[in-house]
């Protein structure tokens, strides 16, 4: 029996260390290719380890970060793995909308799922008629927002007299991550409200705190936790919207995303190093930032879909 | 441990997916060279640029992105089982296998049906990917749906026919959606049916 609990354990780790090996491969390579010269990137035979294989160099970090118009060291370099390619404006453009998106979401989300929890607002089925909305493929949606975005100044001129665009905007994309991200925070904000014991909310109620009180002192704080998952969550969803960026903006405003693509298919011949850069410095951050609330992450995840 | 690195994927955003698959699937790449490593051969599979092994390309970074998310799911439900069954179960003298196979794998049924669901609507959905990759081609190889309507809207320029296709596809999602979500609520109430639960 023991011999065959060890066995059992050895073949477990077998399993779980390839697994591991396959998510770490892609990513290792990206961070790899990162450090490479040009002349390095797709070398064959394949030329796996740094100092030993290829010389490490910081230039496509040097590149992607680079302040100011031309190139790393002042003037305009001929070959365009030597061009900078900033992407300051995608990342400044990105955080300003998906921060203020994801915030608003989460505030206007979470209510609505109090009110959902609590009061059965819109009846049993309101949160599977939410659902729906996230199911549809963006493309769908895409074309005629696109059309809606364009005509709908026109509407605001003639109604209101006010002059405000929509396409090409921030507050256009934000306005419409909020609503595509709505459904999540809803369904996962239901699952962390659902499990506060409403008996604490009537005691509450009983020693005369106003329902607002109640909201501020006994559900908040218990509640708190899932609304940072949540907001992760919808972070990164927003982070990486890529579809509906790419058909509502530009030239004005550049999301990392639609940022990035044009690198993919602007430059004849792939520039591999600079992406790897970009790429590993994109991700960085999320990765970090959700490790450190991993904890958490198993139960939010799920969309509240499971209850714990 | 484990479930931290499994979880790395899915937080990486998929454009950048697109551009690490890209390099990866180069026929001089490295997932040429390993494949060449353990096979002993020399493979040069041109991934990105022949109709079957750009299908599979997009399938294979497809699953690596979001096997973790399944893997979440079923990991909750997993915690999520009542101890009592199991437990019983061990009582009466059975093995490890046979307490997953009759007692929690049962009893795991709706968590997998709901993974199950989940992901079916959102692979339905895929766009970034196959965009990245290989924009669709070779030829029409990975034109999904989102690819297709994407093609005709903004590189054919027939905005009204991509917008009458995609009321089509409303309707013919329509048709896949409604079944799951009945699928989703029903396995939802066995789950909440499913005796006490641990909080």
């Amino acid at each position: 029996m023991t011999r065959r609990q060890v066995a059992f354990g050895v073949f477990r780790h077998v399993v779980l260390s390839a697994w591991t090996l396959i998510v770490l491969f892609p990513v290792a390579w990206m961070v790899l290719t990162s450090f490479k010269d040009a002349g390095d990137w797709v070398s064959w035979p394949t030329r796996w380890f740094p100092f030993l294989d290829f010389e490490p160099t910081l230039l496509n970090y040097r590149q992607i970060f680079y302040i100011g118009g031309t190139t790393a060291s002042g003037e305009l370099r001929r070959e365009a793995s030597e061009q900078a390619y900033a992407i300051w404006k995608g990342v400044v453009d990105s955080g300003v909308i998906v921060t203020i998106a994801s915030l608003a979401s989460l505030g206007l989300g979470a209510a609505l799922a109090y009110a959902i929890s609590r009061f059965r607002t819109g009846g049993r089925n309101y949160p599977y008629t939410i659902l729906t909305v996230r199911m549809l493929p963006p493309i769908v949606i895409a074309i005629p927002m696109l059309i809606y975005y364009t005509s709908l100044p026109e509407f605001f001129r003639t109604v209101f007299n006010v002059r405000v665009a929509f396409f090409d905007t921030h507050h256009g994309l934000i306005l419409l991550y909020i609503v595509t991200t709505l459904p999540y925070v809803i369904w996962m904000m239901l699952a962390f409200i659902d499990a506060v014991p409403r008996e604490l909310e009537h005691a509450a109620r009983l020693m005369g705190a106003s329902r607002l009180t109640t909201l501020r002192v006994v559900v908040f704080p218990l509640v708190a936790s899932g609304m940072a998952v949540t907001l992760l969550f919808v972070f990164i969803l927003n982070w990486s919207e890529f579809l509906l960026a790419l058909t509502l903006t530009q030239p004005n405003v550049l999301t990392l995303p639609v940022l990035l693509n044009k690198f993919q298919s602007a430059v004849e011949g792939r520039l591999y190093g600079p992406q790897a850069a970009i790429g590993t410095v994109v991700t960085l951050p999320v990765v970090v930032f959700g490790l450190l609330i991993q904890k958490h992450l198993v139960k939010g995840f799920s969309f509240g879909m499971i209850r714990r | 441990m484990y479930l931290t690195i499994f979880l790395v994927p899915m937080m990486i955003i998929p454009v950048v997916i697109g551009y690490d698959f890209s390099m990866l699937l180069i026929d001089t790449g490295p997932l040429n060279s390993v494949l060449g490593l353990l096979s002993g051969q020399d493979i040069r599979i041109r991934w990105l640029s022949e109709y079957r092994a750009a299908q599979v390309a997009v399938v294979l970074a497809d699953v690596w992105q979001w096997t973790p998310l399944t893997f979440l799911i079923l990991v909750s439900g997993l915690t999520g089982l009542p101890p009592d069954p199991v437990r019983a179960a061990q009582v009466m003298g059975a093995t490890r296998w046979q307490v997953f196979r009759h007692v929690q794998l049962p009893l795991l049924k709706p968590v997998i049906v709901i993974a199950l669901v989940v992901r079916t609507m959102e692979a339905l959905k895929i766009f970034d990917l196959p965009m990245l990759l290989t924009q669709g081609g070779p030829g029409n190889a990975t034109e999904t749906l989102s690819i297709f309507l994407w093609r005709n809207a903004w590189v054919f320029n027939k905005v009204s026919y991509a917008a009458a296709a995609s009321l089509l596809v409303l309707v013919l999602f329509s048709a896949v959606i409604f079944p799951s979500i009945w699928l989703l609520r029903r396995e939802r109430a066995a789950l909440e049916a499913d005796g006490p639960r641990r909080r």
